[in-house]
């Protein structure tokens, strides 16, 4: 009888120290046990505001100015007007863009630029409505993107100014699939105030695009775009589409790209593209982009 | 053989409350409350600093065990594109979330007693998926009920597999100044 109680006041002392005997666990596995998950936001799906043509779903971060100079040169083939005479549209420039983009907030970012072709000038906003999540629970990423542009070329068709607006909506569905391939898909709107006679003033589009890494530094990158609902319009305009590769340096990207794309802006290149590939109508492209931080150091020790 | 009986109920009541009183005095282990990182980078080009208020952290004072954790992307940076080089280029936070230590305190120090002590840990150091095992000073200081840790080392980037850009400018140093500062509490499981 005895035997028996020692034996279950044995155990009893056992099971009670026991709680408190973590001693024997590893420590670390107690601590990732103890340790919350922390939901965070995936970062950097694509390196800056566009993939080529296209805009990705990344904005300029609070307090950061990005200033962007775009650079479109012009066609390479002879029979689009390029060839060794003016080396391969390198002495041309089909389209120039200065633009400034300012995060206002993490998710907010407002924009204004000076493009060459038709003398726009552009102001834009973009918004970070869903961000990705690194725990899976918001699988994809959804930015709003919208601009209105205003040329001051006048010409006798498009005499008055407010002739010359155009607006552009975009949803812009993007998702990181992994550290090396990021992909992205925009249904988007173009209204046009004044246009030709037959042609649209709303037209739609869808475009597509991906990074895919290939080495640390390295990344393929390409988009498509598609327009809907237009009619014929007497001339032949084409889908925009780009190729490129982006090499990361420790703070710089340098991105060298070929697109048919006539324009930077997307009220331009998705409604105004006359020059297809395989008439040689693709240029050569870069972006050169410096980011400038304001306000305190805020981000340390956040 | 009643009286047996109740003789052993007695001691059976005694040891359990002699383990009871034993198990609550006795704390062993204590878990972070509070805990702080920063890292610092001096390069020409560029001076980097970085912040995580999200060290974990637990220790215990009997077997002198000591483990850490440190999640990759509670690191924040003065700009925002550092923070994304740093995740994406060097640390690769994506593949290796979290930076670790597993060691043992290598002075027998007695917990009991207030004050201010300096000590050594020596164990594995995990960063960027690479182990190394690394002694490091620190201090160690025991109130009435926490424990407050202040530790300042230098981790060589080389040792962990990261490697500098290749082109350019390297304005990466290739020693990192790291200094952390933790508080400890009496730890409860959930």
């Amino acid at each position: 009888m005895s035997k028996i109680f020692f034996l279950i006041l044995f155990v009893l002392v056992s099971i009670i120290n026991f709680e408190n005997c973590i001693a024997q666990d590893d420590l670390l596995k107690v601590l990732q046990s103890e340790t919350p998950v922390i939901k965070e936001n995936v970062i950097a799906t694509f390196k800056g505001n566009k993939i080529i043509n296209i805009e990705t779903n990344e904005t300029v971060r609070k307090n950061n100015l990005d200033f962007r100079i775009s650079h479109l040169f012009g066609s390479i083939g002879t029979e689009s007007g390029g060839g060794i005479h003016n080396l391969y549209g390198i002495d041309q420039s089909a389209d120039i863009r200065l633009g400034f983009h300012y995060g206002i907030t993490d998710k907010l970012m407002i924009g204004g630029s000076h493009v060459k072709r038709n003398e726009n000038f552009e102001g834009l906003v973009k918004y970070r409505l869903i961000e990705q999540t690194t725990d899976g629970r918001l699988p994809f990423a959804l930015t709003l993107y919208g601009n209105a542009t205003n040329s001051i070329k006048s010409s006798e068709a498009f005499k008055k100014n407010i002739y010359r607006l155009t607006y552009c909506a975009q949803a812009i569905f993007a998702r990181k699939f992994s550290s090396k391939f990021s992909l992205i898909l925009i249904p988007g709107i173009v209204h046009r105030n004044f246009v030709q006679a037959g042609d649209e003033n709303t037209t739609y589009s869808l475009s597509g695009g991906f990074r895919c890494k290939f080495t640390r530094s390295a990344s393929v990158i390409a988009d498509y775009s598609h327009t809907f609902g237009r009619k014929n319009v007497g001339l032949d305009y084409y889908d925009v589409s780009g190729v490129g590769v982006e090499i990361e340096t420790g703070g710089h990207v340098f991105t060298i790209m070929f697109t048919n794309a006539s324009g930077l802006l997307e009220n331009d290149y998705l409604v105004n593209t006359s020059d297809s590939w395989a008439k040689g109508g693709m240029k050569f492209s870069f972006i050169i982009s410096r980011m400038f931080k304001f306000g305190k150091n805020d981000a340390v020790g956040k | 053989m009643q009286i047996i009986n109740y003789a052993m109920l007695k001691m059976f009541f005694l040891f359990v409350l002699i383990s009871f009183a034993l198990s609550v005095k006795a704390q062993t282990v204590y878990i972070t409350e509070n805990g702080e990182v920063t890292f610092y980078s001096h390069a020409p080009v560029e001076d980097i600093k970085a912040t995580s208020s999200q060290v974990n952290s637990i220790i215990n004072t009997v077997t002198g065990e000591v483990a850490f954790m440190i999640p990759m992307r509670s690191f924040h940076f003065a700009k925002a594109l550092m923070e994304e080089h740093f995740n994406e280029k060097y640390i690769e936070s994506e593949k290796y979330p979290q930076a670790t230590f597993k060691g043992t305190i290598n002075e027998k120090v007695d917990f009991s007693i207030k004050g201010i002590f300096p000590l050594t840990a020596t164990g594995k150091m995990n960063i960027h998926g690479k182990e190394k095992e690394i002694i490091e000073k620190g201090e160690i200081e025991l109130t009435e009920d926490k424990i407050i840790l202040n530790t300042e080392f230098n981790v060589a980037i080389a040792d962990y597999n990261i490697k500098p850009p290749k082109l350019l400018f390297n304005n990466i140093a290739d020693t990192i100044n790291v200094k952390m500062k933790v508080i400890y509490v009496p730890y409860k499981k959930k």
